[in-house]
This record gives C-alpha cells, sequence and structure tokens, in this order.
C-alpha cells in the first residue's frame, strides 16, 4: 500500500462518518486502490482500524498527542504515521464544526439576511423617514434525511437593534470569560 | 404608495422609465434579473459604472443618475409587484403600460422576467414581516452527550417573539454554536451601525 491509498482511505472515511456519504462502502474503498495489492479482507481490516480512531478522535476533539497515542500501537509506517498526524490537524475544525452541529436537536440558524428601508407608510409622522431593518432568519432542523427550513421575518428599529447590539456584546464577553476560563 | 394595486406612481418614475427605454433589450433584461437577483439576496446591487459602460459600448449616453434611477425604479416596481397576490405577466405588462411611458419592447423584458422570477419573491410580501416583541437568549455548555464525550462546547440558545400583523405572537427558538454565533453577532453590529449613520 502507498501513501496516496493511505490518504485516499482517510478522506472516503471522513466523508462516511462525518458527512454521512452513503455511497463509501467497502467496495467502494476496494475500487479507490484498485492498483494497490490490497485484497478486500485486507481492505476490511484497515477499514476496521481506521474508523475507531477517526470516531474517536472527532467526537472526543482529540489533540494531536492524544492522537499520537491512539497510533502507537498500530505501529504503522513512519510516513503514514506522519500523514495520519498532518491530516487530522488540516481536518479537525472542519469535523469539530460538524459533530457541534449534531448537537443541536431543535432549531438551527443557518441563514440570516436583512435589509434596511426607509419608513414611507406609517401613521404617526415621526415614523415617517426612519430607517427600519427588516432582518429574516432561517431556521432549519435535521428531519429524518431531509432539511426543514421555517423563515421567520421581523422589522425592526434603531432603539431595538441598539439593545440587541448590547445583549449580543455581553453574550461576546461571556463566551470570551468562557474560553479563557477553559485554557 | 402601491403601483401595481393602487396605480398610484411615485415621483420621477416617468423619467426613470424614459432611460430604461434606452436600453438595448438584452442589457436590460440582465439589469432586471440582476435586480431580482438582489432582492433575493443572492446577487449584489448592480453597480452604476458597469451598465454606464455597457451603454457607452452600444453608443447610448446616459449619465450616471439616469442610471441610477432606472436601478432604483426596477427595484420599486419588482418589491412591489411582488407585494401584490397573483399578480400575473399580463396584468404586470398591461398596468406598466397604462401607468407609465414604458415602450412595448421594454415592457415586455420587464414583464417575461416577473412571469419567470415571482415564485422565488413572495417573501417580500409585507403581510409577513413581523415586529420583533422580545430577545432572550442563554448561554449553555454542553459537556458530555451521546455522541461526543469530551466536546466542552458552549450553545447559544435564543428565544424570539414575534407578531405579525394580526397582532398574534409567535415564539420561535433556536441554537446556535458559537461560529454561528459570532456570523449572527456580525450581522446585528452592521445593521446597527447602519441605522445609526442613515
Amino acid at each position: 500500500m502507498e501513501l496516496k491509498h493511505f490518504d485516499f482511505f482517510l478522506n472516503s472515511l471522513v466523508k462516511k462518518l462525518y458527512h454521512k456519504d452513503k455511497s463509501i462502502t467497502n467496495e467502494y474503498l476496494q475500487e479507490g486502490v484498485i492498483d494497490s495489492q490490497l485484497g478486500s479482507d485486507q481492505v476490511i481490516s484497515l477499514v476496521d482500524t481506521l474508523e475507531p480512531i477517526l470516531l474517536q478522535i472527532g467526537h472526543s476533539d482529540l489533540s494531536q498527542n492524544a492522537l499520537e497515542k491512539l497510533l502507537e500501537p498500530l505501529e504503522l509506517r513512519q510516513d503514514f504515521h506522519q500523514h495520519f498526524l498532518k491530516f487530522w490537524e488540516q481536518q479537525r475544525d472542519e469535523i469539530r464544526s460538524i459533530v457541534r452541529n449534531e448537537l443541536i436537536f431543535n432549531d438551527r440558524l443557518s441563514g440570516v439576511s436583512w435589509r434596511v428601508d426607509m419608513k414611507t407608510n406609517s401613521k404617526k409622522i415621526s415614523n415617517i423617514n426612519q430607517p427600519i431593518a427588516i432582518v429574516e432568519l432561517l431556521l432549519s432542523r435535521n428531519q429524518q434525511e431531509r432539511e426543514d427550513t421555517k423563515s421567520i421575518m421581523f422589522e425592526i428599529d434603531k432603539t431595538q437593534i441598539s439593545n440587541l447590539v448590547n445583549q449580543i456584546e455581553e453574550i461576546e464577553s461571556l463566551l470570551e470569560k468562557g474560553i479563557q476560563q477553559k485554557n | 404608495m402601491s403601483f401595481f394595486s393602487e396605480k398610484r406612481s411615485p415621483k420621477g418614475i416617468f423619467t426613470a422609465i424614459n432611460s430604461l427605454n434606452k436600453f438595448p433589450q438584452q442589457l436590460l433584461a440582465k439589469l432586471c434579473q440582476d435586480v431580482v437577483d438582489a432582492l433575493q439576496y443572492k446577487g449584489s446591487v448592480p453597480q452604476v459604472s458597469h451598465y454606464q459602460s455597457e451603454l457607452e459600448k452600444n453608443s447610448i449616453d446616459l449619465g450616471k443618475n439616469e442610471v441610477q434611477s432606472t436601478i432604483n425604479v426596477l427595484f420599486f416596481l419588482y418589491r412591489d409587484a411582488s407585494r401584490v397576490s397573483n399578480l400575473d405577466q399580463k396584468q404586470f405588462l398591461e398596468i406598466l403600460q397604462k401607468q407609465t411611458g414604458i415602450t412595448n419592447q421594454a415592457g415586455k423584458v420587464l414583464a417575461t422576467i416577473w412571469e419567470r422570477e415571482k415564485e422565488n419573491l413572495p417573501s417580500l410580501s409585507m403581510p409577513n414581516v413581523g415586529k420583533l416583541i422580545d430577545f432572550k437568549w442563554k448561554v449553555g455548555v454542553t459537556f458530555s452527550s451521546s455522541i461526543s464525550e469530551n466536546l466542552v462546547t458552549p450553545f447559544i440558545t435564543v428565544n424570539i417573539s414575534v407578531s405579525n400583523t394580526d397582532e398574534l405572537v409567535q415564539t420561535h427558538s433556536f441554537e446556535m454554536s458559537v461560529p454561528e454565533f459570532k456570523e449572527f453577532a456580525r450581522n446585528l453590529k452592521e445593521i446597527n451601525q447602519l441605522l445609526e449613520v442613515i
């Protein structure tokens, strides 16, 4: 097996485990390494070895050191070992994002769009020519392989958005503190 | 003020349509499409300079203000049309022809784009826009789950209450991961800055 085959396995298994790509079967993997000398038994054995590791590092957001420890008993070829570490370093952020999104069981915010208008029709004269923002939030939920999206639209004026931003800043400083404590 | 339903024309519409009439057909179609895309947040607002230079290539000389007015009038027309329920292509064209000095050719271009895109624009109809009544939030840290063990990560949950035009209040709740929250925050701050400046 060459490095390119090992890389193919890593990438394909990530697609299967995290991107939920159902086309990644053992047959697919076998076909992908047809120019190697790997037999189907070896492919299965490799999948059985790599999958648990890929699952663990992703779901527990393990560090490079932790991955090293996991790889030790495998006694991989030096270049494969290094490649795995580099692979994890590149993929970690994206996989962490995917796993985090899996933990949002209810609605998640999948989009924000907005525009600013000048109010031109209003009962109150003082409201005319006041700017207001119209915000659209797209909320999505994963329902059995389909994604249901609903849209919520509302208008918001200067005062309201200013209050909102104050609250946003409160949340931001909370998150800052939380991150600092963790570190 | 509604053009398509109340037949009320905003000031300057005749002049703007006059400039619109000078556009070559294909360029006009492209401009209409750009405006409709921008209304769906699929693209950015059409650039005056771009259209000016395209017109020049066709030996048509329109000033910056005239080109801007054509962009403005298209935004106005498509937004207004999207607020009228069941406005079909024929009605769109008829009203346009009666209320403005639009040429047959230009009118047909606008109406064709309307026919194609009208299903995609319903979210702009005003009746669905409510008022923000309440905004509640909480920040929690998930420290364990059935899916992942050590993923100690904060989640921000928001509860917003929106009242629609019938005074009915609906409450929606959603969660955001930290990066999603940052994007949400960025958008709100941008809106805040804009509203302060205007």
